[in-house]
């Protein structure tokens, strides 16, 4: 078994509204200091895992985000997959 | 009447259990019992109430993390045998999590955790949630939630649509339903659905603690014993 390093990136999908991102843009634009836009709220996951090669990690860590840590009807995801340094 | 069997499910968080217990064992003089998260059985239980509160801090998602633990795969095998399940607030978003229910909530449109009176319609009183409310009646029943907005696909929004699976609309006090009645953005402004078997309900608003005419209000209280009547 190997270990890997796994980080999940977690953003509402562009159809659902995202309260979150749009307060910030209110407050972004109001200081006139920037111009910026389009701003969306998400989250990220990070954990270790073992798996006997990274594409098995890949299967177990896509599992584990449609059953657990992802829901799919309001958000995406992306994942890294890294060798855990010892 | 034979007395029905409540089993009110606490997770670590759930706030509403107490109410729910007042409300069916003093009020309806059901019987009633508190089941622990950490169970696995719901043995002699004839309906499960699903309470509100912030079950695990809200972390991860709303209900995400107790549609995880012991009881909820006993919850869902309950719901797929046809036992009666209603959940109430974060109850309802337990029940979206576990896929017992379509959608999800978000969070509410301007973000504040809203806590007042609602007036929802009864959009469908045939049902063994909703038997002994007149079709098409308002009601007034509070609500408590910040994450109460709820959304889905507009696929499964023609589904539950079609099945008749819509049962409370929030709208005013004559019981009309537009936009400005709307407290926290839900599409179409949903405060409570039902599944395509017509055995599960979850809704925002609190029917527990509009349940005794001391509190001023018993709106809510015919929705317990709807299913008190269904069960005998």
């Amino acid at each position: 078994m190997r270990k890997f390093k796994v980080t999940i990136e977690i953003m509402p999908l562009k159809s659902v509204v995202d309260p979150q991102g749009e307060a910030i843009e209110l407050i972004i634009k109001s200081k006139k200091e920037f111009n910026a836009s389009n701003f969306r709220v998400g989250k990220k996951i990070e954990f270790t895992i073992s798996s006997t090669n990274k594409s098995e990690c890949e299967k177990n860590v896509n599992k584990l985000c449609r059953d657990f840590l992802v829901n799919e009807i309001i958000e995406q995801y992306k994942i890294r997959i890294e060798n855990e340094k010892n | 009447m034979k007395k029905i069997n409540f089993g009110i499910i606490q997770f670590p968080g759930s706030n509403c259990e107490q109410d729910c217990y007042y409300a069916i064992s003093k009020i309806l003089k059901q019987n009633c019992k508190y089941i622990w998260h950490d169970s696995e059985s719901l043995r002699g239980i004839d309906c499960v109430v699903i309470p509100g509160g912030f079950s695990y801090g809200d972390y991860l998602r709303t209900g995400a993390i107790a549609s995880q633990s012991k009881i909820s795969s006993r919850i869902k095998d309950f719901a797929k045998n046809g036992g009666t399940v209603v959940g109430i607030c974060n109850g309802f978003q337990i029940l979206t999590e576990l896929k017992l229910l379509p959608g999800v909530l978000l969070r509410n449109k301007f973000l504040n955790f809203i806590c007042e009176d609602t007036f929802i319609k009864v959009e469908n009183a045939s049902t063994r949630f909703t038997k002994l409310y007149e079709q098409g009646s308002t009601i007034k029943v509070p609500i408590a939630h910040a994450e109460g907005n709820f959304y889905l696909t507009k696929k499964e929004l023609a589904s539950i649509k079609k099945n008749n699976q819509i049962m409370f609309t929030y709208c005013d006090e004559k019981g009309s339903v537009y936009e400005e009645s709307n407290p926290n953005g839900s599409i179409l402004n949903i405060a409570g659905i039902l599944n395509q078997q017509g055995n599960v309900l979850g809704l925002m608003p609190h029917p527990e603690r509009a349940s005794e005419k001391i509190l001023g209000n018993t709106d809510g209280i015919n929705l317990f014993k709807s299913i008190v009547s269904f069960l005998n």
